[in-house]
């Protein structure tokens, strides 16, 4: 059994479309915006037909940032950081589903990433973790190596279904303007290329010359 | 806060016309978080209304169908910044329904007052 984090962004849900897994998880972890990444992961996958949980473990006690609704830490790399998330994430998917036959759980780190949780030293340290204990699971990361553009290129995923998808950091409806809201949109505008940065752009300006 | 009535085959956007308060805004754009059994109940054509919508210190620009249900928001393109403080500003819009499925809603944004 496959099991995917499936938090309902552009990038699990593109892994979503292209890898298939058996099961798709989504974790309300206390995060300011569950209730939209929730919401656009139920979406995804009933249109993708994948079968689709919810677990929720209230941390939000234990969490940093604007995920938290508190300061972003000084050691963060990006202010979002929400401290060991991706391992809190693996053990619960790993606590889940072990018993019903898991074998591998995907993440949707990209070559992007820039928490040290989405990288490539911690997907391979993780991966040993969880290989080494009951179940012997493994931890992949089948788009390490993708931009969030490539990703979503390669996953074939429709543009159609791109419109459910949300990556907001505050709140459960996107607010726009946080890094979440930002990544989605350059995203998206690139995915539709040249018609969307001109189109966007031109469509979106005022009669009063905005 | 309401962006004009909402409901069944709106009304094609006005034409613009310069108000001098900066918001003017006339946009096509995609809503963001398309939720799906909201948009299942809108058609093209329809008018949905825009509201603010506030948590903690965060505000969003949301579309609600004629039924309340939100279909999804207001969140990517240039003029945001400038559509959420014209809405707090209480100046109404509307979204007419451009193209709609499950997991898109394609609309164009427009002011409603006369």
């Amino acid at each position: 059994m496959r099991a995917l984090l499936l938090s309902g962004g552009l990038d699990s849900a593109a892994i979503a479309a292209w890898q298939r897994p058996d099961v798709c998880l989504t974790v309300d972890y206390g995060q300011r915006p569950a209730k939209g990444e929730i919401a656009a992961a139920d979406s995804v996958a009933r249109e993708l037909g994948l079968r689709h949980e919810i677990a929720r473990v209230d941390l939000s006690a234990l969490g940093l940032g604007p995920l938290a609704g508190r300061a972003a830490s000084d050691l963060a790399r990006a202010p979002e950081w929400w401290p060991y998330r991706n391992q809190m994430l693996v053990t619960l998917a790993g606590m889940r589903f072990v018993a019903e036959g898991l074998t591998e759980i995907l993440l949707g780190a990209i070559r992007t990433d820039v928490h040290a949780d989405g990288r490539a030293p911690f997907l391979r340290t993780v991966d040993r973790l969880m290989h080494l204990q009951e179940g012997g699971v493994r931890v992949m990361a089948p788009a390490r190596h993708l931009s969030a553009l490539e990703l979503v290129r390669r996953s074939g995923i429709p543009r159609s279904l791109l419109g459910a998808t949300f990556s907001c950091h505050v709140m459960e409806y996107a607010c726009g303007r946080c890094r979440g809201c930002e990544k989605h949109q350059e995203t998206l505008a690139r995915i539709d290329g040249g018609r969307a940065r001109a189109g966007t752009a031109a469509r979106a300006s005022a009669a009063t010359g905005g | 806060m309401s962006g004009g009535p909402p409901g069944r085959r709106g009304r094609a956007p006005r034409r613009l016309q310069q108000s001098g308060d900066g918001c003017d805004l006339h946009l096509t754009v995609d809503l963001i978080g398309v939720r799906r059994e909201a948009a299942d109940r809108v058609r093209e054509g329809d008018d949905l209304r825009i509201e603010l919508v506030h948590e903690g210190a965060a505000v969003g620009a949301i579309c609600r169908n004629g039924e309340g249900a939100v279909v999804g928001a207001l969140a990517a393109f240039p003029g945001l910044t400038r559509l959420l403080d014209c809405l707090a500003r209480e100046v109404p819009f509307v979204a007419h329904v451009e193209e709609v499925s499950s997991t898109r809603c394609v609309v164009t944004v427009s002011r409603t007052d006369p």
